[in-house]
């Protein structure tokens, strides 16, 4: 993520990029467009000084030039034995001040006529002397057809002694020669190139100087062909170069002169030439820097004026955060600030009202919530009174429950002894009356014992006391019998012992129980149980399940219904796959209301309250199986269409804590 | 922001202040104007060239040498200025001066300075033999006069002579005579005349020459400048035809023959140096001298050319000017143009002489 920059720094690099643009912009300007054209100036100035110059020094050599022509003319026309032409030559050397000397040669390169200042004495010690070997002679040779007038390079004069040039012109065989001294041109070229600082050369063809402001130095025959500007050729016209002369940097200039083998060189220090220039370029740069720097300060104060509005504007955000509204607000003469000032105050303003109706609307809470609270506790405090009256009360009827379970059992038990007591009645009614009627007969055969004893009387006793003996056994092994499933029920009931059993006996035992009380209300039970199943567990509970279920069969499914069809109860035990054993008694009673089914187990649920029910018969039956046996217990009925309990065990029931309580 | 715009001012002084190293400052003395810039003036461009072709191999030790050029004018008092100017430039070394008398007169100057000077054409015997700061590129007079005499007499059995002398530069042309006078007459020969002028002040060549004449020599031997001796050849020719013509060193430059013409045809002339010289090295010097002034360099080119190059070789050794007499003496010999040049134990250098005659405008060797 690129760092936040201050609007401050942003401004101000912009204005410092703009500024830095503008100069640079300006120098590049100034260095690639104003310099070279300034320097194309310089250097056209002092071209056309150049220029002029050299046409003033043609100007200069023209004058003695058509001189010499006249005296070359003069010479053509005469012959050599003429009267001497030196007066003539004195005459014009003094009349000039160009010439130094001025000198007809013959054919032999003799001197013939001498003109010389007057100041030279012993002049005939020139006349007749041989130039033959001078260059100027071998130039004037060369130059012979076309009767131009030749002009030398530098040499060491015969008639003088000193350095000069000399224009020579061909008149016929002779030639006239008029030498001139390089102080002369000198003068010349000091006097001409007046302007200060400039300075006019003039070189011959060998580079060697000829004139020179400083006579010093044009007599020393400096040679300057080295400067490149002397290298080029004698037809290239004006040349301009910058380059270092006498030990400082010039403009110069090379410029031919017409006519003559030679080159003026005007020169102007560089740093002169380019006065205006460099006048120009510091002016410039001085202002561009002065723009510059006005412009960076303006940018730096104008970002930071910027830069403390916003400051500001956060000041007041901030101290509006912390909930500190200002009441003096920032003046602004910008639109956009006062627009966003405005705006803040604005928003301030609203904050402050929320918030104002945010705190009143938490008070009204605060004090909601405080009764709220007080409420909740009174409602508690009457909750948890309420809770332990409940309690009380569940205690009590839990303890009626228990009792009501006991006297149940008890009732059980009753009705137990009452079918117990039923069933012997009969054999033991029978054994009585055998005994009676055994006795009436024993009575009446002692009687007759004391009429005598028939045979016939006798015979009848015996026969009499067999019978009667084979009833007495008959009864009371069937008393024994009823005892006996007695005792084993009993035992059953009141000892919850595990231990293992049939399922077949066990039933069988029960069954064989109830079957008297059973008969009261004209049922009986079918019985269709394997006698393979193996038990493990609590035979006493099961069988008191059963009976609970069968007597409830006989009691709600059968009470009432005289129908004509035997009141039938069928039991029907089966292993089922998972180890467990299913227990199904049903009947064809009258069934159940669909509104009581949901409810048949529930403890007090009774259809015959008042008429002698508990309401608990099938809530021990529920209890037992859930609790004690590990099963578990459903009930399919519609009325008019029987009852069916359907019970599921595991044949090996859990280890149970329970037993106490299910009892 | 700040930083990138010192940044570009540093940038363009550095582009502007390319500081240069100080050159090395040669200085150079000789008659450059006058009748006797003949000598000079090629003295000065035989340095000049030196000097140039020194800086374009790049100076001496990365220097560029200076060489700072002063007119003498022949004048003792005009060249005691000119050495104390360049002693205050602080030169390493001056080459000059071109002629006997000036370097006369200047020899005590740059003894007490402690300036090496290398002399030019400066013959005289009159500083031969001294353990001094004079040092020079050509031998003394001693050995060119009496060669030239000897040659005069036996070769071309001439036994009367007469002799020409310029008092304007006494120390050579008085040391010249004198030997050519010793021996001429050692061998058999007689002067019949000996004639003094001073080619500064007014004279007559008529008077001169009627002067030497006037004994009826057989030779003539001119001790002074070219021009003089042209001018007092074309006067000798003018009434006397037959006497032969002989002339110094310093008589025979170039504008000997070019302001003597047909008058100096057939004079015997002594060379300070081998103008026929055919080895590369000096044709190679000879041509770049003609290219760059136009002129031929002749003795005083030559010589000055090896004096410039005598002080490189000093300076290329050891630049430090203080010990440059130290570091020629050790050095004792170098390469000039024409050959090694040795120097004696005082400075002085031991060259050959070479006879030339003028014939038809020309130097031409001579047996």
């Amino acid at each position: 993520m690129v760092a936040p920059v201050t609007l401050q720094r942003i401004l101000f690099a912009r204005f410092s990029l703009l500024a830095l643009s503008f100069l640079v912009g300006m120098m590049s300007v100034m260095f690639f467009w104003l310099m070279p054209r300034l320097q194309d100036l310089v250097a056209r100035s002092n071209e056309s000084l150049a220029t002029a110059l050299s046409v003033q020094a043609e100007t200069y050599l023209a004058t003695p030039q058509r001189a010499l022509a006249v005296v070359a003319q003069h010479t053509w026309s005469r012959e050599n034995n003429s009267p001497s032409l030196s007066p003539l030559l004195e005459a014009l050397v003094a009349s000039n001040d160009v010439f130094e000397a001025i000198y007809v040669l013959d054919h032999r390169k003799r001197i013939v006529h001498l003109g010389l200042p007057a100041s030279v004495k012993n002049r005939d010690d020139y006349l007749n002397i041989d130039l033959s070997g001078s260059p100027l002679v071998a130039d004037v040779r060369r130059e012979k057809n076309t009767n131009q007038p030749v002009w030398s390079n530098v040499f060491l004069s015969a008639v003088t002694g000193r350095l000069v040039v000399a224009v020579a012109l061909s008149a016929g065989a002779n030639t006239v020669v008029g030498e001139i001294g390089l102080a002369n041109l000198s003068e010349f070229v000091r006097r001409v190139a007046s302007r200060e600082n400039t300075t006019m050369i003039i070189v011959d063809s060998r580079g060697q100087i000829l004139a020179h402001p400083d006579v010093g130095l044009a007599s020393q025959q400096l040679n300057v062909s080295d400067l490149p500007l002397l290298k080029y050729s004698k037809d290239s016209g004006l040349r301009t170069e910058v380059m270092p002369f006498e030990g400082i940097d010039v403009v110069a200039t090379r410029a031919p002169i017409a006519g003559i083998d030679w080159v003026v060189l005007v020169t102007q220090p560089l740093s002169v030439a380019r006065e205006p220039m460099v006048t120009t370029v510091i002016v410039l740069t001085i202002v561009g820097l002065l723009v510059t720097v006005l412009s960076l300060w303006q940018g730096m104060v104008f970002a930071r004026r910027f830069a403390l509005v916003f400051e500001k504007l956060v000041g007041t955000a901030e101290s509006v955060e912390i909930g500190r509204y200002p009441t003096v607000w920032l003046r602004s003469r910008v639109v956009e600030f006062v627009r966003l000032i405005e705006s803040l105050r604005r928003m301030s303003h609203a904050v402050k009202e929320r918030e104002g109706a945010l705190a009143s609307s938490q008070n009204e809470l605060r004090e909601l919530n405080q009764s709220l609270e007080q409420r909740v506790t009174e409602r508690t405090a009457q909750l948890e009174l309420a809770n332990a009256e409940l309690q009380a009360i569940l205690e009590q009827l839990s303890q009626a429950q228990e009792e009501l379970q006991r006297a149940d059992r008890l009732g059980a038990l009753g009705a137990l002894v009452a079918g117990v007591a039923h069933e012997l009645n009969t054999p033991i009614g029978n054994c009585l009356v055998v005994a009676t009627a055994c006795g009436a007969k024993q009575l009446a055969f002692e009687e007759s014992m004391e009429h005598g004893v028939t045979r016939s009387s006798l015979n009848t006793l015996i026969e009499g006391n067999r019978t009667a003996m084979e009833l007495l056994e008959l009864n009371l092994q069937r008393a024994a019998e009823l005892i006996s499933s007695f005792k084993q029920v009993a035992v059953d009931q009141t000892t919850s012992q595990r231990r293992q059993y049939f399922l077949h006996d066990s039933m069988h035992e029960i069954v064989v129980t109830v079957s008297p009380s059973l008969k009261v209300s004209g049922c009986h039970v079918v019985f269709e149980v394997s006698d393979k199943i193996r038990m493990d567990g609590y035979p006493g509970p099961l069988g008191q399940v059963l009976t609970n279920l069968i007597n409830n069969a006989a009691i709600h499914g059968y009470a009432g219904l005289k129908s004509l069809k035997p009141a039938e109860i069928s039991i029907h035990a089966q292993l089922l796959e998972n180890d467990w054993v299913e227990l199904v008694v049903s009947d064809d009673g009258a069934g159940i209301e669909p509104e009581h089914i949901k409810r048949i187990f529930d403890p007090f649920f009774t259809t015959r309250m008042g008429r002698g029910g508990t309401g608990l018969g099938l809530n021990i039956v529920y209890n037992i199986v859930t609790d004690l046996l590990g099963g578990n217990i459903r009930v399919e009925s519609a009325p008019g269409k029987g009852t069916r309990f359907i019970l599921q065990i595991p044949r090996i029931a859990p280890l149970s804590d329970t037993l106490d309580r299910a009892l | 922001m700040l930083r990138s715009f010192l940044g570009l001012i540093a940038l363009l002084v550095a582009l502007s202040g390319c500081t240069k190293t100080e050159p090395i400052r040669i200085g150079f003395i000789g008659g450059l104007s006058g009748r006797f810039a003949d000598l000079g003036t090629p003295g000065r461009n035989g340095a000049m060239l030196a000097v140039e072709q020194q800086n374009q191999k790049g100076g001496v030790g990365g220097r560029k040498i200076e060489l700072l050029i002063r007119d003498d004018q022949q004048d003792p008092v005009v060249a005691g200025k000119a050495v104390q100017n360049l002693l205050e430039s602080k030169v390493s070394a001056i080459i000059g001066p071109m002629t006997s008398s000036i370097a006369a007169a200047i020899v005590p100057q740059i003894n007490e300075a402690g300036m090496l000077m290398m002399g030019v054409t400066v013959t005289t015997a009159s500083l031969t033999g001294r353990d001094d700061y004079f040092y020079r590129v050509i031998g003394t007079t001693t050995f060119y006069a009496s060669h030239a005499a000897r040659y005069h007499f036996e070769r071309h059995g001439l036994r009367k002579a007469a002799l020409v002398m310029d008092v304007a530069n006494r120390d050579y042309t008085e040391s010249w005579a004198n030997e050519y006078a010793k021996t001429f007459e050692a061998l058999g020969g007689k002067i019949v005349a000996k004639v003094t002028f001073d080619s500064r002040g007014e004279k007559s060549y008529q008077n001169i020459v009627g002067a030497l004449l006037k004994g009826k020599p057989e030779i003539i031997s001119l001790a002074c400048s070219s021009v003089d001796g042209a001018l007092i050849a074309q006067t000798i020719r003018k009434v006397d035809k037959k006497v032969k013509l002989a002339g110094s060193g310093w008589t025979a430059t170039e504008r000997l023959i070019e302001l003597g013409g047909a008058a100096v045809d057939g004079m015997l002339v002594e060379q300070y140096f081998d103008r026929f010289d055919e080895s590369s090295r000096y044709k190679t010097f000879h041509k770049a001298f003609v290219e760059r002034f136009g002129q031929e360099p002749g003795f005083a080119g030559t010589a000055g050319y090896d004096a410039a190059l005598a002080v490189i070789a000093a300076l290329e050794k050891d630049p430090s000017a203080r010990v440059l007499k130290k570091t020629l003496a050790e050095m004792k010999r170098f390469q000039g143009v024409q050959g090694e040049i040795l120097f004696d134990e005082y400075g002085d250098a031991l060259r050959s002489t070479y006879l030339n005659e003028v014939r038809n405008g020309q130097f031409v060797p001579v047996k």
